[in-house]
């Protein structure tokens, strides 16, 4: 497809010939907002990380905007990684300095503005932060940049329901419109209703991907139903999706 | 953006050692007047032999620290800085992957530069500074007034030698580096296996070393080695001869760093992957 941002074709990554993604075969367009859905360990972040360059494909390829990833699509990518990356050397004022420096893209001033609502001052030591105002801190970074692709891995894992809607309202505000935001979760619920798309993966393959309002009309059922009714957790440890 | 990586780099660097370089500065300032004032007493009781000996223990023990500090704050600054978590911030930024390994090569070798000026400085310092002026000023007036070389010559070796010598940083850093990146090709234990690489790396130049002497020695060899040392014993004047010298150690730092630079930037490139 050719205005395809997103462009997977036999996908294969394997750690120490354990394969996690299989054979994927994936396109996505501009403009979208797009759930990554599985149970832990599906291989969601894997995908991301791929995507993001953090990782070498084992077969197959990727293509981002038409680009392998590279410097050149890393200038377009935005990424929240599930793990906090800061250097513990840095203040605010550095890491905002920083993304000013290495990506075109980033509105300083934007975040600033949501640094200063949240209380965060140019001089504070990240060090000495707590971990949820890291964590909306990194979400600021990531956001404030016009970006083509959001990369966002699990942000709302593991925070409190008002910090979730922190994020979501973060997110949702400030990607830019002709922007696609892909965020991998397994909360269904609390996202649902922003997606345009939904991308399901079991055991790292993709087995459903489709747009939303589709899936309802196709299955007679929100999309967190029908996750939760193809992911149902049997004794055996899982129930697998019949295609 | 490889000079945005440096500058991030040195920034890391410059929130601590500023500190440090100026403590090792005022230490041995306040040292020089504590040692010339106990020595100048009569160091029969324990009390004046306790000011003698205490502010040098202070003093070594500050200077191993800062060595010690150094080397732990350039492995922490690529280990931690570029193969654990920051380096999901690293790694995504819009750069190649060799220019994060120059990068932080380069900004390390400056940091231990500096450390090394500091350190010498404030040896000096501490010392009889009349004495030192005067034991400079003799050995420049020799290394310039001799009957071997010239005094343009003589600035040349010393700028080789300064080349040799951050060539020589380089390496050791570069050698660093290329360990952790192998440490990293393992799913375990990958800090104690860039250790035990670090002592393949070493034992591997050690045998590597022992056979060039060994040919030498012996005499069994008629290789590019032995012809290069024959160019050295065949130079006419004692530039020629230090200056082929100088020019040896600094093609054997070379060609390391080009082979550390290569397996690191290999190993980040296409076999990257974060805890």
């Amino acid at each position: 497809m050719s205005d395809s941002l997103i462009s997977c074709q036999a996908l294969t990554k394997s750690y120490g010939g354990a394969p996690v993604l299989k054979d994927i075969d994936l396109d996505i367009g501009a403009g979208r907002i797009v759930g990554l859905l599985g149970p832990n360990g599906t291989g969601k972040t894997t995908l991301i990380k791929l995507l993001c360059g953090l990782l070498q494909p084992t077969a197959g390829r990727i293509l981002i905007n038409g680009m392998v990833p590279g410097p050149e699509s890393k200038a377009i990518v935005s990424y929240l990684p599930d793990k906090m990356y800061f250097a513990d050397w840095m203040n605010a004022r550095d890491i905002l300095g920083l993304f000013e420096d290495f990506y075109e893209d980033f509105d300083r001033t934007r975040a600033e503005a949501m640094c200063a609502s949240l209380g965060i001052k140019p001089g504070d030591r990240i060090k000495t932060m707590s971990k949820g105002t890291k964590e909306k801190l990194q979400l600021i970074l990531v956001m404030s940049r016009r970006a083509r692709l959001y990369l966002l891995d699990e942000p709302i894992a593991g925070v409190d329901p008002a910090a979730r809607d922190y994020i979501m309202n973060t997110i949702l505000t400030n990607y830019s419109p002709d922007g696609t935001v892909l965020i991998s979760t397994h909360l269904i619920g609390d996202i649902e209703r922003v997606l345009d798309e939904a991308i399901f993966l079991q055991d790292g393959r993709v087995i459903l991907h489709d747009s939303v309002d589709n899936m309802r009309a196709v299955h007679g059922k929100s999309v967190d139903a029908l996750f939760r009714e193809m992911f149902r957790m049997t004794q055996e440890g899982g129930e697998q999706y019949a295609r | 953006m490889l000079g945005k990586l440096i500058k991030y780099d040195l920034k890391s660097y410059f929130k601590l050692f500023p500190l440090i370089w100026l403590a090792a500065i005022v230490l041995a300032f306040v040292n020089h007047f504590t040692l010339r004032h106990f020595s100048e007493a009569e160091a029969s009781g324990v009390a004046e032999l306790l000011g003698l000996v205490l502010p040098i223990l202070v003093y070594v023990a500050a200077i191993v620290t800062l060595a010690v500090l150094t080397l732990i704050l350039i492995i922490r600054r690529f280990y931690s800085g570029a193969l654990k978590e920051e380096g999901y911030l690293v790694f995504t930024l819009p750069v190649k992957p060799w220019q994060i390994v120059v990068a932080k090569a380069i900004a390390a070798t400056i940091v231990t530069i500096i450390t090394s000026v500091v350190t010498v400085i404030s040896v000096l310092l501490l010392m009889d500074w009349a004495e030192v002026t005067r034991a400079i000023g003799e050995l420049f007036h020799g290394l310039f007034h001799n009957e071997y070389i010239t005094g343009g010559q003589c600035a040349a070796l010393m700028a080789e030698a300064v080349i040799v010598g951050i060539v020589g940083i380089a390496v050791s850093i570069y050698r660093i580096y290329c360990a952790i990146a192998l440490g990293h090709l393992f799913n375990k234990h990958r800090g104690g296996m860039a250790v035990l690489m670090y002592i393949a790396i070493s034992i591997v130049l050690s045998a590597l070393g022992s056979t060039v002497v060994a040919n030498l020695i012996f005499g069994l060899d008629t290789n590019w080695i032995d012809e290069f040392l024959r160019k050295i014993s065949e130079a006419t004047n004692t530039f020629g001869f230090i200056s082929l010298g100088m020019l040896g150690l600094f093609l054997v730092s070379a060609v390391q760093i080009v082979i550390y630079h290569i397996v690191t930037e290999r190993i980040l490139s296409k076999r990257l992957n974060l805890e």
